[in-house]
């Protein structure tokens, strides 16, 4: 009876003793992170003026001035799948000097997602696409950073042109979904 | 039958039956599971003011919660205990890096100490703090880096679990 107690006694000490032992539990938090749809658009100033300058010899065609000195900078992120275009065009009363034409070719940089250059356009009013396939990127905002864009007067008929036709013209540049 | 001997089994079994109590009120006391309470969740909405600059730069890279973003509590203890944390993710970016430390000691009869450096929570468990007895509101402050536009516009998400163990 006393050795039978004993035994009973000392199973019942263990089980206290294993539920002394250590236990556990959890809990859980959550951490959220969403970031919406970025399209910012900017340049990096004004290009330089595109002036027609007498050509070196006589009864030559003057050379189409060009300038490639500014570049359009932009940030932008976008869902899976899509893409945005850079565009430009002018306004409706804006035009080139007679017997001329306004081009311009814009050349992405080389970073990731930054798009391709959809080739060199004669500006109008109607947005003209300039630069396609671009992505979630950030062209960056140095001094060459971002997509080249280079402007040249074209002289389509020499005997167009008239001295002193000056033009001041607006490019409007607009990144907008494909 | 002798008197003494009557006497003796009645004081015999009294014994036994104040021993068989007191066992019994500590396994009682044994069962009350310890817990652990984690109030607060982080959530982080970013657009164009959170660029670092005009059209071309970047996101920010790093976000800092409020100090006490997230506050713990522990009751049913009585004695030593740990937490560990690790994330379960459910639509995270492996470049995303999201850190956890203590910033305060909270009240009650407990103590805490530990975890008042930033630690990286990966997806394996580590242990954060430590402390023993009961704590209640605990300040916990997040930290979250590698945020950039290449993450695209889309929602990420994780669940920070924490484990105590112990008495």
């Amino acid at each position: 009876m006393k050795t039978w107690k004993t035994f009973l006694m000392g199973t019942i000490i263990t089980a206290a003793v294993s539920g002394l032992a250590f236990a556990s539990a959890t809990t859980t938090q959550t951490v959220t992170m969403q970031i919406s749809s970025i399209s910012v658009l900017g340049t990096t100033g004004n290009p330089a003026t595109l002036a027609v300058s007498a050509p070196a010899q006589g009864g030559a065609t003057p050379a189409n001035p060009t300038t490639n000195t500014t570049y359009a900078q932009y940030t932008s992120t976008v869902a899976t799948g899509v893409t945005r275009r850079l565009q430009a065009n002018w306004g409706t009363t804006d035009g080139a000097p007679a017997g001329c034409s306004l081009l311009l070719t814009a050349t992405p940089g080389t970073g990731t997602n930054q798009g391709t250059s959809a080739g060199q356009i004669t500006m109008s009013s109607t947005a003209t696409n300039i630069v396609t396939g671009i992505g979630s990127c950030a062209t960056g905002t140095g001094a060459t950073n971002g997509a080249q864009l280079a402007y040249t007067l074209s002289i389509n008929t020499m005997t167009s042109l008239v001295a002193g036709d000056n033009h001041t013209v607006t490019i409007t540049l607009t990144l907008t979904d494909s | 039958m002798a008197p003494n001997a009557r006497f003796t089994v009645r004081r015999g079994a009294a014994k036994a039956a104040v021993s068989l109590t007191a066992v019994l009120a500590l396994l009682a006391t044994a069962e009350a599971a310890i817990s652990i309470t984690v109030l607060g969740s982080w959530s982080l909405s970013l657009g164009s003011g959170n660029l670092q600059g005009a059209a071309g730069s970047n996101l920010t890279a790093t976000y800092t919660s409020a100090t006490n973003q997230a506050t713990m509590t522990v009751t049913g203890s009585y004695g030593n205990w740990s937490v560990s944390v690790l994330r379960i993710d459910s639509s995270w970016n492996a470049n995303l890096v999201l850190s956890i430390r203590r910033t305060g000691t909270g009240s009650g009869t407990g103590t805490v100490s530990g975890g008042t450096s930033y630690l990286t929570v990966t997806t394996t468990n580590q242990t954060f703090l430590t402390g023993s007895g009961n704590v209640s509101g605990v300040p916990f402050q997040e930290s979250l880096t590698g945020v950039s536009v290449s993450l695209g516009a889309a929602t990420y998400s994780t669940t920070i679990q924490y484990t105590i163990t112990g008495q």
